[in-house]
């Protein structure tokens, strides 16, 4: 970057500083909601990473002809626990339910159902209140917005809230709801003693006939398949609004550069190289975006909070969008400078 | 640095015809005079000094400044000539609105490659030189036409040409403004350096050493 780059680049975003305030806003207001699709996206993956560790499992045996512990409902008897507990390298195997269900409200909501045996392999670990020890029991996620001492009804029974856990959701914001394994039987498979998977605490060498083990890795894959194009979805409109950010930094300088011919032309004519145009122009597209995406940062924090569902905004996501911006903003401001490119020099010698 | 052209043929196609604004122009002037292109417009005047100034390529002909033969220059000996050897003052000032009168100054000084600090202390140099020490941090909108001339002047110094061209001069200054602006294009002219003024005003014809009436030939 040499000197005249820099003076010419910033002295322009100073001149021309309402224009750009206005591109400014467009693309951080862009990119904050580009972030908040990328934290939308990696939300996804936590509440799943979340789920997975809190039934705090190395294994989880289900059916053979099963996708997965989460996402299609197989039927194995609750003592095949034992004989799974008795599998070299297992020092430890429970039982337990899952299921999508619904508390009886209106309108209905959307819970994700799992019965565990108190303070065993599938319980989760408060963070308010205590463990359902007892039928009847529960403990919601926060986002259930139930209280500990509330009562609820599901699937025509009802429970009281009796301790609380956080960030235990899944798809997109589905509270979690723990019960106790029996009340999870009695709302699954009307009592029989059965369940859905069985956790282990370290892996099974081997498998059972007619059942296989999934890692802990392979349960949070099975966790965000349904979700495979909800995911893509996303990614799409990331990269829709990528080229809207594009857009607007482009246009604005592709406006500046035609305006400022006369300039271009007459800093060829006293000898600046063409290197030094472009990055004159490039400097003006990394400053834009580099503010854009600051400005998106600061505004995606506040906004996350009004969703419903998980948002997650981490460090590595702010890095990939000051990344990506500074790509966009390059590759918006390409229409400017060629425009800049072809202006001939010869034009500084015409009248006003 | 003594000024050799010889033969120098411009042309181009309007519509059906071939139009040559210079058609064999020829002209030889001494390093130290002033040299004013007299003629109306369409006369080929700024494109005799397109040609001069590195800017334009001739269709045949020759342009010497010096040793250097301007029409024999590679892309980027054009680059380093317009850098080292020439200096141009344009018709409207063509200065630029975002920067200061000083950092338009700079501009070619920080082109050729120097340092911040030197081309900040070539443009204060300058810009005390034609009387506007004291407007050096006002950008060009708030300078008068005979003030924004100056600056224009003093950037066209900025890297100590041997050769200046200007072009119309005084097409936008009131009578008082062109006065100033005559005194100084004199004064500039110095052993070393060779001024190439084209105008249609006839008043420059006071500080000329060498007139060229191009509406002759």
């Amino acid at each position: 970057m040499t000197g005249l780059a820099w003076l010419a680049g910033t002295r322009d975003l100073r001149w021309r500083w309402r224009r750009f305030l206005i591109a400014l806003g467009g693309t951080a207001l862009t990119l904050a909601v580009t972030l908040l699709l990328s934290g939308f996206r990696a939300g996804f993956d936590l509440e799943a990473g979340t789920s997975v560790r809190t039934m705090g499992a190395d294994g989880f045996v289900v059916q053979a002809a099963q996708t997965g512990p989460f996402t299609t409902i197989g039927v194995l008897d609750e003592t095949l626990a034992d004989r799974v507990a008795r599998l070299p390298g297992v020092t430890g195997a429970a039982p337990v339910v899952t299921a999508r269900h619904a508390i009886d409200t209106r309108p209905a909501l959307d819970v994700y159902l799992v019965g565990a045996r108190p303070g065993g392999l599938g319980a989760p670990a408060v963070s308010e209140g205590r463990a359902a020890e007892r039928p009847g029991e529960a403990v919601v996620d926060a986002r259930a917005r139930r209280k500990v001492g509330d009562r609820f009804t599901l699937a025509g029974r009802t429970f009281t809230v009796v301790g609380k856990v956080r960030g235990a959701s899944v798809w997109g914001g589905v509270p979690t709801v723990y019960v106790t394994l029996e009340d999870a039987q009695a709302v699954v498979f009307g009592g029989r003693p059965a369940a859905t998977a069985i956790l282990t605490k370290g892996r099974p060498t081997g498998d059972l006939p007619g059942t296989k083990t999934l890692t802990a890795r392979q349960a949070r894959a099975d966790f965000i398949r349904p979700l495979k194009n909800a995911v893509a979805s996303i990614g799409l409109l990331q990269v829709m609004l990528w080229v809207v950010a594009a857009a607007i930094i482009g246009s604005v300088l592709y406006i500046s550069a035609i305006e400022r011919s006369r300039e271009f032309a007459v800093c060829k004519a006293f000898g600046t190289s063409s290197a030094d145009l472009v990055a004159a122009l490039a400097l003006q597209a990394l400053l834009l975006t580099t503010v854009a995406a600051l400005a998106a940062v600061a505004l995606a924090r506040p906004l996350a909070g009004l969703f419903p569902a998980v948002v997650s905004l981490t460090a590595g996501t702010a890095v990939l969008l000051f990344a990506v911006a500074a790509v966009m903003g390059l590759a918006g401001s390409l229409a400017g400078i060629r425009r800049a490119l072809v202006v001939d020099p010869a034009t500084a010698f015409a009248g006003p | 640095m003594d000024l050799i052209v010889r033969g120098l043929t411009v042309e181009y196609r309007s519509a059906a015809e071939v139009v040559r604004p210079l058609d064999g122009f020829s002209m030889d002037a001494s390093s130290g005079s002033l040299v004013v292109l007299l003629g109306p417009s369409g006369s080929g005047k700024t494109t005799l000094l397109s040609c001069l100034g590195g800017i334009l390529t001739p269709a045949a002909g020759s342009v010497a400044v010096g040793e250097t033969e301007v029409t024999a220059l590679d892309r980027r000996g054009l680059l380093d000539y317009r850098r080292r050897t020439v200096g141009i003052v344009f018709q409207s000032f063509n200065l630029v609105a975002a920067m200061t009168a000083a950092e338009n100054v700079m501009a070619p000084v920080l082109a050729a490659g120097r340092r911040r600090r030197a081309a900040a202390g070539r443009a204060a140099e300058l810009l005390g030189q034609v009387g506007l020490a004291d407007r050096a941090r006002h950008r060009p909108g708030a300078l008068s036409g005979g003030q924004q001339q100056r600056v224009a002047v003093a950037r066209a110094l900025a890297n100590d040409p041997p050769l200046l061209l200007a072009d119309e001069p005084t097409a936008h200054l009131d009578r008082t403004q062109v006065a100033g602006i005559l005194d100084l294009l004199r004064a500039v002219v110095e052993p070393g350096r060779l001024a190439v003024v084209a105008t249609h005003d006839e008043r420059l014809l006071s500080i000329a050493d060498v007139v060229v009436d191009l509406e002759d030939g």
